[in-house]
């Protein structure tokens, strides 16, 4: 399919929208420039609802009404998208085709919207006009099949549902399974396998009648381990559906618990409150401390000295002084004592009792007296006073050391107290959300749908173990069979039909196997150059992160690194490389499957810059070098999507078109359209133009040249 | 250690009733409360340290509270010794000989440092803290 050009009218504020897609095969890009809120999304949806309905499109945009929201109750408004697109049918014949899917809807109070029934049409136009075509929904579908509209129409965000792993692991493998089995016609193949056996069978069983009782035993037999095989062929596809529905419901407990989990484990949270209690009654008790030390410093001799210490040490020195000049201390006393006693002067002159020279010493020794109190006192002072300094001095640490010692200790012990005080807020406050009860329930329901799903597998296994037994047994069977046959007299041309069809099933069952392993092998080596390619890898450069990416035997996408590990898709791969690798898987699959379809993607470049954005639009827009392979991408990109990609437009883009809403203007846009409701309007104008419709704010600065005119379509 | 006379033991030490009164929430001997100073006698004596920085003696102006003698002064003998070493800074070696006297002077200059250290306390969460942090610009107080 290719398509030509869309007509959307009154399709939310697509009022009357054209869109002409380029079908240049060196110009094979289609670019749709709009803001957010411009059209985008809607207009991708518009193409879903005329290709697939209400079904189309995604269940979030179900149950909302078509018509824009600004359309009054009560008006009934006719909705209409119409796209016209060439297609090969299956014998390789071109013809082109005109869609039109219509709607009438009365909008009612509130969000209520009375939703007619819907109009499909298909037209063949031939030399003649315009041909019906009947059935038009099979038509199309089997043009463009609804289970592979996530390959044909993406946004960026739903790109990633290939290898994302919030979709349980089975979901992913069967998405990834059944889009290579789709694209590469291989169902069809089964198909038509399953219609051989049954013929064989028939063949097989009229052949043993023929022969007789005995052959005709022996083929009893073999249909009854056939049955079997087939019945525990059904009992496992059975479980296997019960297990992927296990497997979702898992999916959605763990999500919620894990939601729950988030805000942190209950009993984790409890002993951590409990640890943050300790550290609080530690801190408080540093702190208190410093406190009381900081009152024993306060009273302390330290602090006296240090702060008086000027005047002490003024006393010490007077007191040193009269020391020095023998002033203190008050010994005179005991030495005139003592000579009188001997009675002789220190000069040795006789002091013999009633001489006038005695009688002066005496004199001298009673004027000492009186002031020696005095004296004594200032000696003692003298003493203690210097023994004082003395140990103040001998301190290892002065008052000044202490003091910021302590400080430096309480500020720590506060700040730690602090820190704590706030992790405890925070978590007991985190204990307080929980939801214990629901997180106790959940993990019981995991627990017992582990235990469910553990005793599945287990009958799963079993029942491929005894197919296994069956088939080796059903193998005997048909063994004795064929010998038994050859006893007996078969009519040649049954027998011959017979064997007939069981090689071509053999050829069928073979083939299907070697063609399912040669293409998901030859998508798998495609999708790795192309991935490489975009994010600018080589497996050889050990400084690089990536050494490739495969499609493994139970269908997962998987990225390598080195050491042979493997690298999560949801966490170790930033956005644009998730990108990367799903719009790789696509276009491999697409390329492998020669697949004739239009691709189309929504924001493809959000998260992307740099040179993996330049080269993931090198990659994706890059004309086919086939040929036979008509290829055609729409992209619908936002300015800043565009910015450094703007050379590689100019060269790959056939056409460009632009959206702009109403509801911009004037924060954005720069000219009013005068309009008297919200609408979104289409103009010709490229990524680097810009006219009345949709010029903006800033443009000049981005290079965008105005076009003083509507370049209305 | 020499062994110091305590010659103060009958001297009353007195306190501005004003100031007696605010101390009264600075003091406690109980630990949980957290006060600066467990007993008066130990504000009184850093009051006095505070007023000898300044530089300046206060003599009672209103009315004065005994707030307990010098026999107080024995708990902590070094403090007699500095008592006496700041008031022979003060004047004659015989200042010595009147206890009187020499009590007066640390309680002038007691009178000068109380209402500094009181306004440093008051309003404070932590009042040792605040003053612990104050008493590191000791110069900023010379002169106030």
């Amino acid at each position: 399919m290719r398509l030509l050009r869309a007509k959307i009218e009154n399709f939310k504020l697509l009022e009357n929208v054209a869109i002409i897609f380029s079908t240049s095969q060196q110009q094979p890009l289609t670019v749709i420039r709009a803001e957010n809120g411009s059209g985008k999304t809607s207009l991708l949806y518009a193409l879903l609802w005329a290709f697939y309905g209400m079904a189309g499109l995604p269940e979030e945009a179900k149950e909302l009404r078509l018509t824009s929201s600004a359309t009054p109750s009560g008006r009934p408004v006719l909705i209409s998208v119409m796209i016209e697109f060439d297609h090969l049918d299956d014998s390789g014949e071109a013809a082109r085709y005109r869609l039109i899917r219509s709607v009438t809807e009365i909008p009612g109070d509130a969000d209520k919207v009375d939703r007619q029934q819907e109009r499909l049409r298909l037209l063949r136009i031939v030399k003649a006009g315009e041909e019906e075509v009947h059935s038009a929904d099979s038509v199309i579908g089997k043009m463009i099949p609804p289970r592979l509209r996530d390959i044909f129409f993406t946004n960026g965000d739903d790109v990633q549902r290939f290898i994302s792993g919030r979709v349980s692991t089975q979901q992913r493998q069967s998405q990834v399974h059944l889009t290579i089995k789709a694209l590469l016609g291989l169902e069809t193949l089964r198909i038509g396998m399953d219609d051989i056996d049954s013929v064989y069978r028939r063949l097989r069983s009229e052949a043993a009648k023929a022969g007789g009782a005995d052959t005709s035993s022996l083929e009893e037999e073999l249909k009854q381990t056939d049955e079997e095989i087939t019945k525990l062929a059904s009992q496992a596809e059975k479980l296997t559906v019960a297990l992927n529905a296990m497997s979702e419901q898992k999916a959605k407990w763990d999500k919620e618990l894990n939601a729950l989990k988030g805000i942190g484990d209950l009993e984790e949270l409890n002993a951590q409150i409990e640890r943050l209690g300790k550290d609080q009654e530690r801190y408080e008790s540093a702190r208190s401390r410093s406190l009381q030390r900081m009152r024993l410093l306060i009273k302390d001799e330290a602090f006296s000295w240090s702060v008086m210490e000027w005047q002490l040490k003024a006393s010490l020195a007077r007191l040193s002084e009269l020391s020095d000049r023998r002033i203190i201390p008050g010994t005179s006393i005991e030495v005139l004592n003592d000579r009188l006693d001997l009675e002789e002067c220190i000069c040795e002159e006789p002091l013999p009792r009633g001489s006038e020279r005695r009688a002066i010493v005496e004199a001298l020794r009673d004027q000492q007296s009186a002031i020696s109190e005095s004296r004594q006192r200032l000696t003692s002072l003298f003493h203690t006073s210097k023994q004082a300094k003395a140990v103040d001095e001998a301190r290892e640490s002065t008052f000044d050391d202490q003091r910021t010692d302590l400080l430096v200790e309480f500020t720590q012990a506060r700040d730690a107290l602090a820190e704590v005080g706030r992790l405890l807020s925070i978590a007991i406050e985190k204990r307080g959300l929980i939801d214990d009860t629901r997180v106790r329930e959940l993990t019981e329901r995991l627990s017992a749908l582990d235990a469910k799903v553990a005793n599945t597998n287990t009958k799963l296994g079993e029942a491929k173990a005894k197919r296994e037994i069956l088939a080796e047994k059903r193998e005997g069977q048909l063994f004795n069979l064929r010998n038994a046959e050859k006893a007996v007299k078969i009519s040649g041309g049954l027998a011959m039909r017979r064997d007939v069809a069981q090689d071509l099933l053999d050829l069928v069952k073979g083939t299907l196997q070697v063609l399912e392993g040669d293409y998901v092998q030859r998508v798998s080596t495609r999708m790795n150059d192309l991935f490489m390619e975009v994010v600018g890898s080589h497996p050889d450069f050990e400084a690089g992160v990536f050494t490739g990416v495969h499609i493994d035997e139970s269908y997962n996408i998987v990225v390598d690194t080195h050491g042979g590990r493997r690298l999560d898709t949801d966490f170790e791969l930033n956005g644009a490389s998730q990108r990367a690798l799903t719009l790789a898987f696509i276009w491999a699959l697409m390329e492998v499957s020669a697949t004739m379809a239009p691709r189309i993607i929504d924001t493809p470049l959000g998260m992307v810059a740099g040179g993996v954005k330049s080269r993931m639009v090198d990659v994706i827009t890059r004309p086919s070098a086939s040929d036979a392979l008509d290829f055609q991408v729409v992209l619908f990109l936002t300015r800043s999507e565009i910015r450094d990609v703007e050379e590689l437009l100019d060269a790959r883009a056939g056409l460009v078109s632009t959206l702009s809403c109403s509801k911009d203007y004037p924060t954005d846009l720069k000219f009013s359209w005068e309009t008297d409701h919200p609408l979104v309007r289409p103009c010709t104008c490229n990524h680097r133009q810009s006219c009345r419709i949709c010029a903006r704010q800033y443009d000049e600065r981005h290079g965008i040249t105005f076009r003083d005119e509507e370049a209305f379509v | 250690m020499v062994d110091v006379v305590n010659r103060y033991a009958s001297q009353d030490l007195f306190i501005d009733q004003e100031i007696h009164e605010r101390l009264g929430s600075f003091v406690s001997r109980a630990e949980r409360d957290n006060k600066p100073f467990s007993r008066q006698v130990d504000a009184w004596w850093v009051a006095m340290c505070i007023g000898v920085r300044m530089g300046r003696r206060t003599s009672a102006i209103g009315k004065v509270v005994k707030f307990m003698d010098g026999a107080i002064l024995s708990t902590d003998p070094w403090r007699i010794t500095q008592l006496e070493l700041l008031a022979l800074s003060q004047g004659s070696e015989a200042v010595l000989d009147s206890p009187s006297a020499v009590i007066r002077i640390a309680t002038e200059y007691a009178n000068t440092g109380f209402p500094w250290l009181l306004d440093q306390m008051l309003g404070q969460a932590e009042p040792a803290l605040a003053l612990m942090i104050k008493l590191s610009a000791f110069d900023e107080l010379e002169g106030l």
